[in-house]
């Protein structure tokens, strides 16, 4: 008996676990959690996952959380490409941003690249050296096609997202 | 070349305030006839002029040569305004270039750089929208300047001092920035003049001024 309830416990752990990476199926808007990278830290690579992100530490390298929201606070410092589904930006940042939704540039945000997002938001003061490009039709037919023919536009989760929540932990140094 | 004209009239600010700019127009009369038009923006990320250039599905550059010329005014050490502009290696040509308030502040070999920068990112359907002080006076940085609703320019003065303004004529603008013609001429209320230059015919162009 008391053996039967420790296989029932070891079931029921593994579908918490398995819980925690599968696709959200009722809601349309499933709670994440987010990660910060702190005002300390300094991280080299490619950042990628299926969680919100705020920086506010050092970041060279990529960015890519094409589901979640990026922030860029204003201690932050971004040497990276961005693509993320909606981005804020209160610090700085070399590279290129890309998002499927929005991008604020705040005022006090610095920005050197190429920015390019349906709807993009600049508040006075904010600062872009670089090009705006609210058009993206067309980069959003490429970004779907080749990345899950299935994919929806409201941008279901993949599969293998559980692998990517896994990146995004192991990359922090 | 004239010198400038050094007779002062009494000193007075440049209140904050807007007019009907009738440059904005002709540029949206312009933008009307173009798909995806390539945008040089000169002055500051503008929120208000990204929403009003939406519209017409534009692709911007922005190039902050305000606020570089405020740097170089503010610290000794500044760099040059117009290095980031030389070292940029994007050549292709812009449909339309946003040049306000900003020639009032650069000398006339800063002038003719810009000139000569601006020719080598124009082709012959290019058009530049330019405004100038011709008063005698001018606020000693440039406006912060914004579009406004129906075709408003809405400005406002970054500092209360005043200073000697070039007061560039339409020659001397021509002399400095050879491969642009003025199409179309406008007084502003608040004093300013601005300028709808077109590109003239590159093919009359010697090969003499391609150094940029």
């Amino acid at each position: 008996m008391f053996g039967k309830n420790d296989t029932e416990k070891k079931l029921e752990t593994t579908r918490i676990d398995a819980a925690r990476f599968d696709a959200p199926t009722t809601t349309s808007a499933p709670q994440q959690s987010a990660s910060t990278i702190g005002n300390s830290l300094k991280i080299q690579g490619e950042i990628t996952g299926a969680e919100d992100l705020t920086i506010e530490g050092r970041v060279e390298g990529t960015v890519t959380l094409k589901q979640n929201r990026v922030t860029v606070g204003k201690s932050g410092r971004v040497s990276a490409n961005i693509n993320a589904k909606s981005m804020i930006i209160d610090g700085e940042v070399t590279g290129d941003l890309e998002a499927a939704e929005q991008i604020l540039v705040r005022k006090s945000g610095l920005v050197k690249g190429n920015v390019r997002a349906p709807r993009i938001v600049l508040e006075d003061g904010a600062r872009i050296k670089g090009s705006v490009d609210t058009d993206t039709t067309e980069n959003l037919l490429v970004s779907y096609e080749t990345t899950a023919p299935s994919t929806t536009v409201n941008g279901a989760k993949k599969a293998d997202d559980s692998k990517s929540s896994a990146t995004s932990r192991s990359a922090i140094q | 070349m004239n010198t400038f004209c050094l007779r002062r009239s009494q000193p007075s600010t440049i209140p904050a305030g807007f007019y009907r700019s009738l440059g904005l127009a002709s540029v949206a009369e312009f933008l009307a006839t173009k798909s995806r038009p390539r945008v040089l923006d000169l002055g500051p990320a503008r929120a208000a002029t990204v929403a009003y250039l939406s519209t017409y599905r534009p692709r911007i550059q922005i190039e902050d040569l305000t606020s570089a010329i405020i740097d170089s005014r503010e610290r000794t050490a500044a760099p040059d305004p117009l290095l980031s502009l030389t070292e940029m290696t994007d050549r292709r040509p812009f449909d339309l270039i946003f040049a306000w308030d900003l020639c009032n502040y650069l000398s006339v070999s800063g002038v003719e750089a810009l000139g000569r920068y601006l020719r080598s990112v124009s082709s012959p359907r290019t058009i530049l929208f330019g405004s100038f002080w011709n008063t005698i006076e001018m606020p000693e940085l440039p406006l912060h300047m914004h579009i406004g609703k129906e075709n408003t320019l809405v400005y406002e003065p970054r500092s209360a001092v005043m200073t000697v303004g070039p007061r560039y004529s339409k020659r001397q603008i021509l002399e400095m920035i050879p491969h642009l013609q003025i199409a179309r001429s406008f007084l502003a209320r608040n004093g300013m003049e601005e300028h709808i230059f077109t590109t003239r015919d590159f093919s009359v162009e010697s090969s003499a001024d391609d150094n940029v």
